[in-house]
């Protein structure tokens, strides 16, 4: 019987071997957009949401006709699942999803699909989607 | 006088043990712990089984029993749960598992943290090979689904949503296919009888999770508002079970 146990321990333990939560990266990023650039918004420092820290800030630039968000100085604390949006809301509801935040510091880029109105897509949020925590919003204007 | 009273005793003893017995072979009853597992996803289910032997060789057992069945995940897709006149070519009891599905009406709710506990009553079918190896099917019918509410993002007609509030749907009710409400498990298993008391058993698992949107619906072509969503798990998993 005890042969048994290990057996189904053994099985057990290899079925329910699970993944960790992955956190982002850290690597301190510099990414440029470039001297062709033209700002499109001013640049807006974000606010920190829910006990969680984000510093920077955002801004819209136009480059080869394309919206891009860059993420200037930027700073988060970290999380498994973060993402960076457009939102029309700071808690975002009817979003535009930029991608996966690539590091939690240094300068990052973001292509922005479309051409979406930013006065109605007025923030820039960085969200954990997994459990539904804004760590910080920034307005876009 | 005491001699024939020991005797009258003794008789009705063993008249009671062998019909004990003799009951016992008619039945299979057991409690049994599934534990399965697939990508991001597993569940742990805990039933009772009581199946009554039928033939003359009492190769096959049918029963009844009820489960208690966990299942949790991170981020899976949930995709548009019914009316099945929508997500079927057709939507006739039964016949709808053979029917083409029309994935065109299929928009997918990305549950964040799925976690329900769904207790149903189970009907249950097995064949014994031989004395140590057996296999069966069993399945949900009905029963009540409890679970966390999470966030989900709807991607409905081209937009990305986030609904703060969904939750799983509280009832379950078996009607095939498209058709069915709810959580519902059903395992597909070999046994391997380990003792006489303990057997082990190798379970391939297929389980329909729902969740409700709260704040957002989708939206048919027809109009229909919809507000459930599927997950259909495929997964494998072991289970012991302990026989009474």
């Amino acid at each position: 019987m005890k042969k048994h146990i290990y057996l189904i321990a053994v099985i057990l333990s290899v079925l329910f071997y699970s993944c960790t939560k992955t956190a982002t990266s850290s690597d301190q990023l510099n990414e440029q957009v470039g001297s062709s650039r033209i700002p499109v918004t001013s640049a807006m420092a974000f606010t920190s949401a829910n006990s969680y820290t984000v510093t920077g800030n955002v801004r819209v630039y136009q480059k080869d006709g394309k919206l891009v968000l860059a993420l200037e100085n930027f700073k988060s604390t970290n999380g498994p699942d973060l993402r960076v949006y457009i939102s029309k809301e700071m808690q975002p509801v009817n979003f535009i999803e930029l991608g996966r935040l690539r590091s939690v510091q240094g300068n990052q880029l973001y292509d922005i699909p479309g051409n979406p109105d930013f006065n109605t897509y007025k923030f820039a949020v960085i969200h954990c989607q997994q459990f539904n925590r804004v760590f910080g919003f920034a307005t876009i204007k | 006088m005491k001699k024939y009273i020991v005797t009258a005793c003794l008789v009705l003893l063993v008249n009671i043990v062998t019909a004990q017995t003799a009951s016992t072979k008619k039945t299979n009853r057991f409690v049994d712990l599934a534990l399965t597992a697939g990508t991001s996803q597993g569940s742990a289910a805990f039933s009772y089984v009581h199946n009554w032997k039928i033939g003359k060789k009492q190769k096959w057992e049918i029963g009844i029993g009820g489960r208690l069945t966990s299942y949790f995940g991170t981020k899976r897709d949930y995709i548009t749960a019914g009316p099945a006149r929508l997500t079927r070519n057709h939507s006739i009891p039964f016949l709808i598992f053979f029917a083409d599905q029309k994935p065109e009406n299929w928009d997918t709710l990305n549950v964040q943290r799925p976690f329900t506990t769904a207790l149903n009553a189970t009907v249950n079918i097995g064949y014994h090979f031989n004395k140590k190896w057996s296999a069966g099917f069993n399945i949900d019918v009905i029963g009540l689904t409890l679970g966390r509410t999470t966030n989900g993002i709807l991607t409905s007609n081209g937009t990305t949503r986030n609904d703060a509030d969904v939750k799983p749907s509280a009832f379950n009710l078996l009607l095939t296919g498209d058709h069915d409400l709810g959580s519902l498990n059903s395992e597909l298993f070999i046994n391997y009888k380990l003792s006489d008391k303990w057997s082990l058993r190798g379970v391939y698992q297929f389980y329909f999770s729902e969740y409700k949107t709260n704040n957002l619906n989708q939206v048919a072509s027809d109009g229909t508002i919809i507000n459930r969503f599927r997950n259909k798990v495929n997964a494998f998993g072991i289970g012991i079970s302990r026989h009474f």
